[in-house]
């Protein structure tokens, strides 16, 4: 099997968490508009979400009118998404030198998408676009789930309309019956694994990945352990983004 | 897929319409009943496969053909051992006008599509590419597989799924026989084919939702036992264009999950994603078996005259 | 970038620097002349990285830069500044730029060699007779809405200020011993790299030098000079012009030169003082 004790006797996984425990989880936003009132920009909010050792970035430019005219929908809002992940962002450095994102960037470009498609509500934005743009810094186990986490809250930072709060965790498994959640570096390489993003915190499914091979018959257990934690992530994520403002009014007045 | 198509409003409402009263656009009964699987083997050749889904009149709604073919090649520095690996999915003005201005790479439905299929033999194993090697380090096997859409009315992901197993079960590459770091390939004249080691076949089956309500009533309800979309199994082109989300989960005979994707669209309850993923285990058995099946009458033909070159003596169970 | 003002806007910030009389000029967002935009730094904050430091200008401008170290074997064929040339890379990318672009190449360039001129003549990156420290330096900005070259060198400045490098536990002459430099496993330790700051003046006629000119300024400005600075109230060459608009360009009077290196030398301390 494996070459680590992903799961102890005494259910302790390697970074000390237990099972079903979360990363830590701190987001934060840099606001410029309390340095001057003039500004030009309209995405002067970059929103930094630290997931374990997740760092990303992410800032919204718009809605905006799109700079090319075919891209206009006149009865809703277009969304484009570019995922950029920095060379440093590994341990060892990348050495690729074209700066071109990988298939696996492109993909969960597609999938974030199509996911926020359905979530922002589009219909009051006609005619415009909504770019999200997200720059990964350091990456640990689960990058995924802090990318979806991170473009959530700075919908909420950038008053971007939403339906309602869209959550991601990633959950593995060991020994085909323990259920990790919220994957580190080394556990998310040797494992099963799979991303799962619900919506509110409800048992409504949004976004599902499983690249692993994975048992049919455990899956019923692997999305409850998911949808769990969604909703205790969103419980954290309504807290900070209560706090973040709290802190942004003070810092305006 | 095929994004010039416009549909207008009222054939929307048309085709929601049948749908809700578990109708097809031809003359399906149910929406979970698939069209009519076709496998067509070309004679005297190897990994040629065309592949079809028959209507119920049996006009052909969509056709691919899938071609594999081989090369040697020096393998990736990272990973000496093991042979090369590749899809390359392309609709062209054969499928249809519309398709003909598709850019390659971009980030199009067709990308995501040829993504999956790639990462779902790749990730899981299905293609032994260690087996590829022929030395370590400097000569490996390379394996491509073209996908060629000739017509298309939709069930894109499954042909192709199934397509890229079955010509890679079928498809032998050349012998070689390696003396003194010297590699001779030798032709099927020669010396037989060798088959490809796969392992196991992940057939890959895509759910289509489509809503039935507004989306901030759906997400905001917040109960799963309503009734908030429905499911349909092999769309054609313009239930497909109308579609709102989609499940895509790609099983192995041996109760295996090898990918399971739901790329964001309208959220869908977890204990019916659950269902749904049971229910895909019967359908996929089924079309392993055809497709088995399709390969052992293409082989006896083959071996017309098998029997009679044998050397081996019968035998007779005692 | 590349903001278009349309030309009401321009003559309107242009006529409000150009006056008669100096004090009653005014700078769009209301700083003093030699007043650089506000700035929020967050030293190290990577920890995969041996530096890094974010840098959140006041117009919005977010440069990140992280610092990797890696051992090199030494190339005796190569002359010191070839050698440095290869110990010190520099990677800069803006989002919206592609890969060629010459804005990103020219920063890049006039990084790299302010680095290199100051590591010249000093032994710093050796590690042994045999090996030396290679750095990585990696620029991203964000949100890039003017020059970013002034912030860029002040992350780069802040980032080299903070990098830790291992400690070489084996011995340091290894020219006659077949072995790999061995390092303690935790103990890090910080060497200071100098590295020049770069400053960006932007010139309004004869009089009016403003440091570190906001997207507005540039695009109305006589002429804008690129001036070093390093520790110690030197000014350090090469100091270069730049401009940014075709309608308002002019040559300008040398005398101005020798204003703005001063201006700078008065300066730079304070700024290198609060990075």
């Amino acid at each position: 099997m494996s070459r680590f004790e992903f799961f102890t006797s005494e259910g302790l996984r390697i970074d000390g968490r237990r099972s079903g425990e979360l990363k830590n989880f701190e987001s934060s936003i840099t606001t410029t508009s309390n340095f001057a009132n003039f500004s030009r920009s309209t995405s002067t909010n970059t929103t930094y979400l630290q997931m374990g050792q997740n760092k990303v970035l992410v800032t919204i430019n718009g809605p905006k009118e799109p700079t090319n005219r075919s891209k206009i929908d006149i009865t809703k809002a277009t969304l484009t998404t570019t995922i950029n992940i920095s060379k440093f962002s590994k341990v060892n450095r990348n050495t690729n030198k074209s700066n071109l994102p990988d298939k696996q960037t492109l993909e969960w470009e597609y999938e974030i998408t199509q996911l926020f498609s359905k979530i922002v509500v589009l219909e009051t934005y006609p005619k415009s676009t909504i770019s999200i743009n997200v720059t990964v810094l350091q990456q640990d186990g689960g990058l995924l789930s802090a990318i979806i986490n991170c473009i959530t809250t700075a919908l909420i930072n950038n008053s971007v309309q939403i339906y309602d709060i869209v959550t991601a965790v990633s959950v593995g498994i060991v020994d085909q019956k323990h259920f990790l959640l919220d994957l580190n570096h080394l556990e998310e390489q040797f494992l099963s694994s799979g991303t799962i993003a619900t919506i509110g915190g409800s048992d409504e499914v949004c976004l599902m990945r499983i690249r692993d091979k994975f048992p049919l018959d455990l899956i019923e257990e692997f999305v409850q352990v998911g949808v769990q934690g969604c909703s205790v992530l969103k419980h954290i994520i309504i807290n900070q983004v209560k706090d973040m403002n709290l802190n942004k009014l003070v810092e305006i007045q | 897929m095929a994004k010039d198509l416009e549909i207008s409003n009222i054939e929307k409402k048309f085709i929601f319409d049948l749908l809700a009263s578990s109708q097809r656009l031809d003359g399906r009964k149910s929406l979970l009943e698939q069209r009519n699987l076709n496998i067509v083997i070309t004679p005297n050749k190897f990994g040629d496969i065309y592949i079809e889904y028959k209507r119920l009149d049996g006009s052909i709604a969509t056709r691919l053909h899938c071609k594999v073919t081989s090369e040697v090649v020096k393998p990736k520095a990272q990973r000496p051992f093991e042979g090369t690996f590749f899809i390359n999915c392309e609709f062209n003005g054969l499928a249809g006008l519309n398709f003909e201005n598709y850019k390659v790479g971009s980030n199009s439905d067709e990308f995501y599509y040829g993504r999956l299929i790639e990462s779902m033999i790749l990730r899981s194993n299905a293609l032994d590419l260690e087996q590829l090697c022929i030395i370590a380090g400097l000569k490996v096997w390379n394996i491509r597989v073209d996908v060629h859409v000739l017509e298309f009315d939709g069930g894109f992901l499954e042909l192709a799924s199934i397509g890229c197993m079955t010509s890679l079960l079928h498809y032998r590459r050349p012998d070689v026989t390696v003396r003194n770091e010297k590699v001779t390939v030798h032709s099927f004249d020669e010396k037989e084919g060798v088959k490809l080691g796969v392992l196991h076949i992940p057939i890959a089956l895509q759910f289509n939702l489509f809503q039935l309500k507004e989306t901030a009533e759906i997400i905001k309800s917040n109960s799963s036992i309503e009734n908030n979309e429905l499911v349909a199994l092999d769309c054609t082109l313009k239930e497909d264009l109308l579609k709102d989300g989609e499940f895509i989960i790609a099983l192995n005979k041996n109760r295996e999950i090898v990918q399971l994707n739901k790329p964001g669209g309208l959220p869908i309850a977890a204990l019916k994603l659950i269902q749904f993923a049971h229910m895909a285990l019967p359908i996929i058995e089924e079309i392993t078996s055809k497709m088995l099946k399709a390969i052992e009458i293409d082989e006896r033909q083959r071996n017309k005259y098998g029997h009679l070159l044998s050397a081996e003596n019968d035998r007779y169970a005692g | 970038m590349n903001t278009l003002f349309s030309t009401t806007e321009k003559s309107f910030f242009r006529e409000s620097l150009i006056k008669e009389n100096i004090s009653e000029c005014l700078r769009s967002d209301g700083r003093d002349f030699q007043q650089l935009r506000t700035l929020e730094s967050y030293p190290s904050f990577l920890n995969n990285c041996n530096g890094s430091t974010r840098l959140v200008s006041q117009d919005g401008t977010e440069a990140i830069v992280s610092c990797k170290v890696q051992l090199l074997e030494n190339d005796y064929k190569l002359s010191e500044k070839n050698l440095l040339n290869k110990l010190v890379n520099i990677d800069l990318s803006i989002p919206d730029l592609d890969n060629g672009n010459k804005l990103l190449i020219q920063i890049e360039d006039s990084i790299k060699n302010n680095v290199v001129s100051q590591l010249l003549g000093t032994e710093t990156l050796k590690v042994t007779a045999k090996y030396s420290f290679q750095l990585f330096i990696d620029i991203l900005v964000i949100n890039c809405n003017s020059y970013p070259l002034g912030l860029i060198s002040l992350a780069v400045y802040a980032t080299l200020n903070n990098t830790l490098f291992p400690v070489l536990l084996s011995q340091d002459d290894d020219l006659l011993v077949e072995q790999v430099p061995q390092f303690h496993d935790h103990d890090l330790k910080l060497i200071k790299i100098p590295c020049p700051v770069t400053f960006v003046v932007a010139i309004f006629g004869e009089n009016l030098l403003l440091v570190d000119p906001s997207e507005e300024e540039l695009q109305t400005a006589d002429n804008c000079l690129i001036i070093n600075y390093v520790m110690g109230k030197k000014v350090v060459g090469p100091v270069r012009t730049i401009q940014f608009n075709d309608e308002y360009t002019k040559g300008f009077n040398p005398l101005v030169l020798s204003k703005a290196m001063k201006l700078i030398e008065s300066i730079g301390e304070e700024v290198l003082q609060a990075l």
